[in-house]
Formats: structure tokens, sequence, C-alpha cells
């Protein structure tokens, strides 16, 4: 039993109750209570106006995405999750190998025509320094030796846009070239996903496509590990700015030939 | 009070029943994410949190009693300390000891439509405090500061921010027990 009195304990329950007292305070004033039912009482009281504290925000809703995702977390039956990673990537095929000259011309069409980059990273700096890098980065991927392409086809959320990421084989970095991609509203952005063997996925880059990108953007992305590692990759539709994991609905497909 | 339909809910829930937590989301989801984007200020930090709310209450749900109070008040009380140890991660990280910018306060609406007319009320008293003791009540519930936590970072002497919050849950507490009796 701890030497406060009634009067004191009562000075503190506010600040109990609001969870603002600080340690030392708190183990006297809660020995207090367990032992004194007349600050218990008192004390009940702020708790429920702590409580009711909590109702008193403005009202907001979650994205419908946030739901999927709570539910594959807390229920990942097998068939469940094979399916569903079928459904987000099937119809992939490699690029052919024609499809690497329109690749390169489509991204010095890019480059050279408009001059700018119409695709912005949320997760990197947007500077010219960082452009100028990509553009390198863009260049060398495309006229590397060893270089490997995975084609992407959008799915029905993303109806005839296509996409390829291209990178050298012993590279973590790479190439994503983007073909009618929608728009996107403000609080929406893509993301790239790249899956290991393991069934682990990876973000590759968040970003937006531009009103002004006429169907064409180029993204160089950065993987935490070699590209060639992984086995399928994806663009999911995420709240702006992505998210640790994919949750929202798949815009892109691919799966390593 | 837990209504029954709460009550059979959460005996679903202990039988780890799927549909059940889908149940609840639906419910309560909503009243979740608006606390976490009110204390965090980020939707996307306060996704993490919704998810990691309902996480714990399925993985936990043995730890609910009826004596805590209503459902939705414990369920409000989780979201809270996820959010507020979150925003204290987020701090020790990035070496800043409070990310908290005035304008940054959550502010206070309407509460729901459907509840109980008492949190409406409660919004209204807490609204007429003065800006003083409405300020150390917000940042000791939302963003999780001790007193001491308050009175370094508003630079006001330790005795005047404990008189301030006081003051301000005395008038809650007298408003408040009054509605309650008529
Ligand atoms: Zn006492």
């Amino acid at each position: 039993m701890s030497k406060l009195t009634c009067a004191d304990v009562i000075e503190s329950l506010p600040a109990l109750a609001l969870g603002a007292l600080d340690d030392h305070e708190r183990l006297d004033v809660t020995a207090h209570i367990d032992a004194c039912s007349g600050c218990q009482t008192q004390y009940r009281q702020y708790v429920d106006i702590s409580r009711g504290l909590l109702e008193t925000v403005p009202q907001r809703f979650p994205p419908a995405a946030l739901k999927r995702s709570l539910m594959l977390a807390i229920d990942p039956p097998k068939k469940n999750r094979a399916t569903q990673v079928r459904a987000w990537f099937t119809g992939a095929q490699s690029l052919p190998r024609w499809a690497w000259g329109s690749a390169i011309l489509a991204v010095l069409l890019v480059f050279s025509l408009l001059g700018v980059r119409y695709v912005s990273m949320l997760d990197q700096q947007n500077g010219l320094a960082q452009q100028l890098h990509e553009q390198q980065v863009t260049i060398s991927v495309l006229t590397g030796n060893e270089k490997q392409s995975i084609a992407m086809l959008g799915t029905a959320n993303a109806k005839g846009a296509t996409a390829t990421l291209m990178f050298d084989s012993q590279s973590a970095t790479g190439v994503l070239l983007l073909h009618d991609l929608p728009v996107l509203p403000d609080t929406q952005s893509y993301q790239l996903w790249l899956v290991d063997s393991a069934g682990k996925r990876d973000s590759g880059a968040v970003f937006n496509v531009s009103p002004d990108s006429n169907g064409v953007a180029t993204l160089v992305i950065y993987a935490p590990q070699a590209l060639k590692n992984y086995v399928k990759c994806g663009v999911s539709i995420e709240p702006r700015g992505g998210s640790p994991k994919p949750t929202g609905p798949a815009a892109l497909t691919g799966t390593y030939s | 009070m837990t209504t029954s339909s709460e009550q059979d809910l959460i005996e679903r829930l202990r039988q780890q029943d799927t549909h059940a937590l889908s149940e609840l989301y639906d419910l309560f989801s909503s009243r979740v994410y608006s606390l976490a984007v009110a204390i965090l200020g980020d939707t996307m930090a306060a996704q993490e949190v919704t998810q990691d709310t309902f996480m714990k209450v399925w993985k936990n749900p043995h730890l609910y009693h009826r004596d805590e109070g209503r459902f939705a008040g414990w369920l409000l009380t989780i979201t809270r300390r996820l959010a507020i140890d979150h925003i204290r991660h987020e701090n020790r990280r990035s070496g800043k000891s409070f990310s908290l910018d005035d304008e940054n306060l959550p502010e206070l609406r309407d509460p729901w439509q459907d509840e109980q007319a008492r949190w409406r009320d409660l919004k209204h008293m807490m609204d007429e405090l003065p800006l003083e003791q409405r300020e150390v009540i917000v940042l000791a519930y939302y963003r999780g500061m001790s007193q001491s936590d308050i009175a370094l970072y508003l630079d006001t002497p330790l005795g005047t921010v404990k008189t301030r919050l006081r003051l301000g849950m005395e008038k809650l507490r007298a408003a408040f027990v009054e509605t309650r009796n008529i």
C-alpha cells in the first residue's frame, strides 16, 4: 500500500485514465486504486470519458483492399493461395526477339523526343541527376550482352495494357517499359511486385503514370536481388504511396519463361 | 454494454470462425481506421494499424471480457495503443523526440450517428474547453505523451501541464456524469 492520500490520487486520476502519468507515479496510484473503492469509482468515470474520446474523430473508410488483405493474412488456405497466384500471373509469354527493337525504339522515343520521364516514382528522388542516371541505366540495360525480358499483360483492370521488364542477367537493376497503362486517380499508385520461387514478394517500384504520357512510359527499377532470381512479376493497384505487400487488384501480370 | 449479437460474434471469434472476423471487420473497421488516421495523420500507417488491430483480436479474442465495457471501446483502445506504439517506433527510428506539428492535432468531429448521443455531448464539451486544456488532453491521449513529455514539448512547467489536464478532465467528467444521469 502506498502512502498517497485519496486527495493525492484523485488529482492524478485524469492523467492515469489518459495514460499520461509518468511511470514512477503510475505504480503508486494504481496500487492505491486497487485498494480503495472510492477512488476506483471515480477512476472508472474517467476511463469512460477516455474511451468516449476515441469515438469523436472524423469518420473515414479504409480502402476495400484492406479487408481482402486481412482475410488472406488470417486464412491462407493452400488452395486459395494457389488460385490467387494463378489468377495473378497467367497469360505470360517471353518477349520475342523482334520486340527488342520496338522496345528500344519506344524508350528512345520517350527520352529523346519528349525528353521527360512520364512516370513519377513516389519512392525516389525525382531530380535531373536521377533522370540522367536512369537514362544511362536504361541504355546500358538495353545494350547489355545478357539481357533478358519478361512480358506482362494487362488484366481486366488495365485492358490492353502491356509491359516489358528488361534487365541484364546479373543485375538487380532493370527497366520497365509500359504501354497503355490507365492513369490512376490521385489516391492510388501502381506497384511492381517481384515474386521469388519461395513465393516472397518484393516491391520493385511504386509509380504513377502521368496523363501526358501518350501511353508510353519507362521506369528504372531497383530490386533487392538480381532480377533473374525471380520467377514471376506483377503490377498491382495500391493506395497512393504503395503497400508493404500487395493488397489491391492486379493490373499487369507476367511469368518468367 | 455488449449487445447479444456482439457477444455471439466474440464467441465465434473464440472458435476461430473466419466469417465472424469478416463481420466484425464490417461492423467496426471504419471506426478503427478513423481513429488510426486521427492519431497517425497518415493513411498508409493507419491501414497497417487497422490490420494489426483486427489481427490482434483474431489471435487473442479471449482477452476481451464483458467487464471491459462495450466491445467497440475495447477495440478502439487496442487501436489507440498500436497507433501510439507506431508513433513511438517511428520517432525512435528517425531520432525525433516527437513527430507532432501543431496543425497536425486531430480535429474532433461529430461522432457516429448511430452511437449514443453521449459521445456527441462529449465532443461538444471537449470543444468548449479552453484551448490550453484541450491541447494537453489531445497530446496525452492521441499522441501518447506523458505529462513530462508534454511539459517539455510545450515548454511549460510540469505543474501547469498537470493542472490544465486535470481541470479539463474534471469538466468533462462533471458534464459527462450529469448527462448520463438524466
Ligand atoms: Zn482513495
